[in-house]
């Protein structure tokens, strides 16, 4: 039977620490890699929707829906997104995370970014998810709603 | 032993700043950091650390922290580049047992090997196993 559960988050970034906790608490049967992996990979994405989002007329808040099957974590978060041209980098980025065999190389070159510019920021949250939580990422944008789906197997 | 010389304390993260007695001195992260912008708050603090300590055999202690967002990231590597660039031999210890702590750390690693004065390293929380003996 399925462990599951949908929030809808209010645009305020307090509610990422309760988010982190009720995913760490919905995997308390697993293992601590498992759970606190699903942990950031629930904050970093609605610390994005919370960073990124806009208030549409189809999705006034961010929302996200957990899903644990027995063999596998799923977390997605939606949010409003007004500009289809950001929505396509974000995708071109994540299917360029998708794609690296193990996300090692992706996350050394961006802290390297980060090392040479002070003033870079930004993105490490997806390459995060994909190398230290071992999660693939996906997207879709569909009527002002963006959506980001980030699923693991359980060991 | 070692004296502590000060504390940051915000929203759940705390460093501690002290001085063995031995020499030298140790950064200790615990806690959490979570902040939207850490940077406000790290940047300024580890900048005046960087500036203070300059120089003297630094370790930062890793081993304890619970969390950090992504955000988190930026202000750390800025404080190693400027404790590399002010010449203070620098360790980063980190918990070998800990997941999240060993996948980072083993990125730093890659990092550190482009700076001089830094070092990163394992330790384990875990008692060692009984000797067969």
């Amino acid at each position: 039977m399925a462990n599951s559960f949908e929030l809808t988050i209010p645009i305020v970034w307090r509610h990422i620490r309760d988010i982190r906790r009720r995913v760490g608490e919905a995997l308390r049967a697993h293992d601590d890699e498992v759970r606190l992996a699903a942990a950031m990979v629930a904050a970093e994405l609605v610390e994005n929707a919370i960073k990124y989002g806009e208030s549409v007329p189809e999705m006034p808040d961010a929302t996200l829906r957990f899903e644990e099957t027995g063999s596998e974590v799923r977390v997605e978060v939606a949010n409003g997104l007004t500009s289809p041209e950001a929505a396509r980098r974000l995708d071109e980025l994540i299917t360029r995370v998708h794609r690296d065999p193990d996300g090692a190389a992706l996350y050394v070159a961006r802290l390297q970014e980060l090392l040479a510019d002070p003033d870079a920021s930004g993105k490490l949250g997806l390459y995060r998810i994909r190398y230290e939580g071992g999660f693939q990422l996906a997207s879709r944008y569909e009527g002002q709603v963006l959506t980001i789906t980030a699923t693991r197997g359980i060991p | 032993m070692s004296d502590i010389i000060e504390t940051l304390s915000k929203d759940g993260l705390t460093i501690t700043v002290s001085r063995s007695l031995r020499g030298g001195v140790t950064i200790r992260w615990t806690g959490i950091s979570d902040a939207r912008q850490p940077e406000l708050v790290l940047g300024p603090f580890m900048k005046r650390l960087a500036r203070d300590y300059k120089g003297e055999v630094m370790t930062i202690d890793f081993s304890a922290f619970e969390y950090m967002n992504s955000a988190t990231v930026s202000p750390i590597i800025q404080f190693i580049k400027l404790l590399d660039a002010g010449d203070t031999p620098t360790v980063l210890l980190y918990d070998t047992n800990v997941a999240w702590q060993r996948v980072n750390f083993m990125c730093m690693k890659a990092i550190a090997r482009t700076l001089k004065h830094v070092e990163v390293r394992g330790t384990s929380s875990l008692p060692p196993p009984p000797s067969s003996g």
